[in-house]
């Protein structure tokens, strides 16, 4: 149902002039069938106040609620509304200014597809990796394992760690993560 | 490392079956030096681990991990066979299975939380059913003699175990539970 909505989603928001990436459990989607219930796109921090702008007086979203690391909405597709986040860059950047890690991404970790940019599997995983409560994502990432993507990515969502400085922090989490899959296959 | 049990006489105790109840001896001159666990830090866990011993540290933040937050200091879980060997200031669990102790997993998290916590081990089995091996859950819970306790916060809503007569209705749980669920900055 999500990789239903997406096309009809990014086609609205390119019309309005909106750039993205698409992250968080839509981009798995693409590949492993994990069952996410919202879409997730990270947006460069410079275009930030603009883009709440945009979906402010945008006639198919409703509920802008902007909490400052990500800005939530309800999109509507057809007769229903699907869940949009959009998410800001600066809790992932690591040591480098906040868009970094948009250009980054886009240059190095994504590819391009009929609804844009979609982030690589392992940006998903770092990005759940970086941010403060990043315990709570460890389930996430768990139920991402049973639906068949490899645990050998998180040694890539380290590669991206290393790029912006911040692998010494990532580094004992990823270890984490690597316990608790162990837990899950065992 | 390798246990070794051994029985002492109490100090009440005068005549024993020595038919029964053998001299077990060291060889003359060559005593075998006897350990004991001490465990201080969740690194003291991790060397012992490495020695294949059947003890593992229970942290708040796997309990976290698992969708359900909480804070609680760290508690010591280890195979009941060793537990007269440890020396510990950590809350000690013990696992009747040595293999559980060893090697845990999900399931054993939640083993383990019925012993400390249950109504936490509920809210673990209803947030990672997809996750869980109920079957081996299941397996455990009658292995460590968890039953009753399962039952007071309904695991056999889920799990094959006898319903008691006391446990609460489903609802009041369910309100418990979600009275406390995790908030991240990701959606």
């Amino acid at each position: 149902m999500i990789l239903d909505d997406l096309p009809v989603i990014c086609e609205e928001l390119r019309g309005a002039g909106i750039e993205y990436i698409v992250v968080g459990g839509a981009a798995l989607e693409r590949t492993y069938p994990i069952g996410t219930g919202d879409i997730d796109l990270v947006i460069a921090m410079r275009d930030y106040p603009a883009v709440l702008r945009k979906l402010g007086s945008h006639p198919r979203v409703r509920n802008v609620e902007d909490v400052g690391t990500m800005a939530g909405c309800g999109f509507r597709v057809g007769t229903h509304w699907t869940d949009v986040e959009f998410i800001n860059p600066k809790l992932f950047s690591g040591r480098r200014p906040p868009d970094a890690f948009v250009r980054y991404v886009a240059r190095y970790r994504s590819e391009e597809t009929d609804v844009g940019r979609v982030a690589s599997p392992e940006v998903v995983w770092y990005m759940r990796l970086a941010v403060p409560d990043w315990v709570i994502y460890i389930q996430k990432i768990l139920r991402d394992v049973r639906a068949g993507v490899p645990p050998s990515l998180l040694s890539k969502a380290l590669e991206i760690a290393e790029y912006f400085g911040n692998r010494e922090e990532i580094e004992p989490r990823v270890r984490e993560a690597r316990k608790k899959i162990e837990m899950l296959a065992r | 490392m390798k246990l070794d049990v051994s029985l002492l006489r109490s100090p009440g105790e005068r005549a024993l079956p020595r038919d029964l109840l053998v001299r077990d001896s060291p060889p003359a001159h060559r005593p075998r030096e006897r350990f004991a666990i001490r465990v201080r830090t969740a690194d003291d866990v991790e060397r012992l681990r490495a020695l294949d011993l059947p003890l593992f540290l229970l942290r708040d933040e796997d309990v976290t991990m698992l969708g359900y937050p909480m804070r609680f200091p760290p508690i010591l879980v280890a195979a009941r066979t060793i537990e007269p060997a440890l020396r510990s200031d950590l809350r000690v669990l013990t696992f009747a299975s040595e293999e559980a102790a060893r090697n845990p997993r999900l399931e054993d998290i939640v083993v383990a939380m019925l012993q400390f916590d249950p109504l936490a081990a509920r809210a673990l089995l209803e947030r990672n059913r997809d996750l869980l091996d109920l079957r081996r859950l299941t397996k455990r819970v009658y292995q460590e003699d968890l039953e009753q306790v399962a039952a007071s916060v309904r695991f056999h809503d889920a799990l094959d175990i006898p319903a008691t007569g006391d446990a609460p209705p489903r609802e009041s749980i369910a309100r418990l539970i979600r009275a406390n669920s995790p908030r991240g900055v990701l959606p």
